[in-house]
């Protein structure tokens, strides 16, 4: 149960990571006002989020397995 | 190294980070490997190092890329000043300032960004604004949209005495110069008044456009 939930978690978190990516690439190549807004604000967020539930899935997974029963 | 082979090569370097990360994105909802040691260090790379990297490099490119003159003129009403500055024959003064090799291809930014430490935040948040204002009222305007167009505040002096002393000889001998230097200072006179060196944008001040039906 909690490897699946890891793992739907951690593609949902690639799939935000993508939709990051493809805003900063869309700055990048077509640098008008709006792309470049949405790349150095939107995109910072939803990025961030991703990163944000790869660090949770990784401790809870380090949770689970009583890593930090240790301290 | 020129200053604008810096910005392609960060560009194609942080195209390249956004690629590496968007195969290991691939990779990992394509081929659903198990969920081991190694996958959640390859995911650590996609997800968080190559990202980060790429998005604080979008956010270089994307300050650098806003200061440029062909930025300002991503909105159509800008046009006619960006195409001013970037004609050879013209003798406005922002064009004449469009012609030095340091800030030439930025030289809006040179005049009209605030000075001093929270400078490029006040900038940043007010040219946020004039996007704004853009999207919500000036999309139909006409090209040449005239007087509708207008500085928030008075053009402040520090934002020429920034490059331009007002303590070389050469300033101080200008006999107007040495006349109005307690307006210029205070900025009761600006210095691109009509008859000094303004106006700044001479096309841009003629009787208000017809407003659109
Ligand atoms: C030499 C400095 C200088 C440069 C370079 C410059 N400006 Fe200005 N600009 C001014 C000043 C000074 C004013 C205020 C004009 C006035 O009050 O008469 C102004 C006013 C404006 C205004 C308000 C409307 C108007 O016409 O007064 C706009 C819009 C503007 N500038 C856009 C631009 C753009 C776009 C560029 C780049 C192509 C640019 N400026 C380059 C000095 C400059
Ligand atoms: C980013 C720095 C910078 C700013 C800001 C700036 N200038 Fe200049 N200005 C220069 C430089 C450098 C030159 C010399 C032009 C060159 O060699 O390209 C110059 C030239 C001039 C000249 C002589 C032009 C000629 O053709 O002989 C005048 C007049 C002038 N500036 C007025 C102003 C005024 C007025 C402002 C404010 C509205 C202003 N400048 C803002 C850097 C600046």
């Amino acid at each position: 149960m909690i490897r699946f939930r890891s793992y739907t978690l951690l593609r949902i978190s690639c799939v935000l990571t993508l939709i990051g990516l493809a805003m900063c690439t869309w700055a990048l190549i077509d640098p008008r006002p709006i792309p470049l807004i949405l790349a150095m604000s939107a995109a910072q967020g939803i990025g961030t989020l991703a990163f944000l539930i790869y660090l949770a899935v990784i401790g809870m997974e380090l949770k689970n397995r009583g890593i930090f029963k240790k301290f | 190294m020129n200053d604008s082979i810096m910005h392609e090569l960060l560009i194609s370097g942080t195209l390249a980070c956004v690629g590496l990360a968007a195969l290991i994105m691939g990779w990992f909802l394509y081929t659903k490997p198990a969920l081991d040691g190694q996958t959640k260090l390859t995911l650590f790379f996609g997800i968080a190092v190559l990202p980060i990297t790429s998005a604080m490099a979008t956010n270089i490119v994307g300050f650098q890329t806003t200061q440029t003159r062909e930025f300002c003129g991503s909105c159509h009403v800008m046009e006619p000043y960006t195409e001013d500055s970037a004609n050879p024959d013209s003798t406005s003064l922002p064009s004449r300032h469009a012609r030095n090799e340091l800030f030439g291809d930025h030289n809006c930014y040179g005049c009209h960004s605030d000075y001093g430490m929270a400078g490029m935040v006040t900038t940043k948040m007010n040219g946020m604004k004039h996007v704004w204002v853009y999207y919500t009222k000036a999309l139909h305007w006409p090209r040449e949209a005239g007087d509708r167009i207008q500085l928030y505040k008075p053009f402040n002096n520090k934002n020429c005495t920034r490059c331009h002393s007002m303590a070389t000889p050469y300033f101080k001998g200008v006999r107007d110069h040495e006349g109005a230097q307690e307006e210029l200072r205070t900025g009761a006179t600006t210095c691109a008044s009509g008859g000094c060196h303004g106006p700044a944008h001479p096309f841009s001040k003629r009787e208000l456009v017809e407003e659109p039906k």
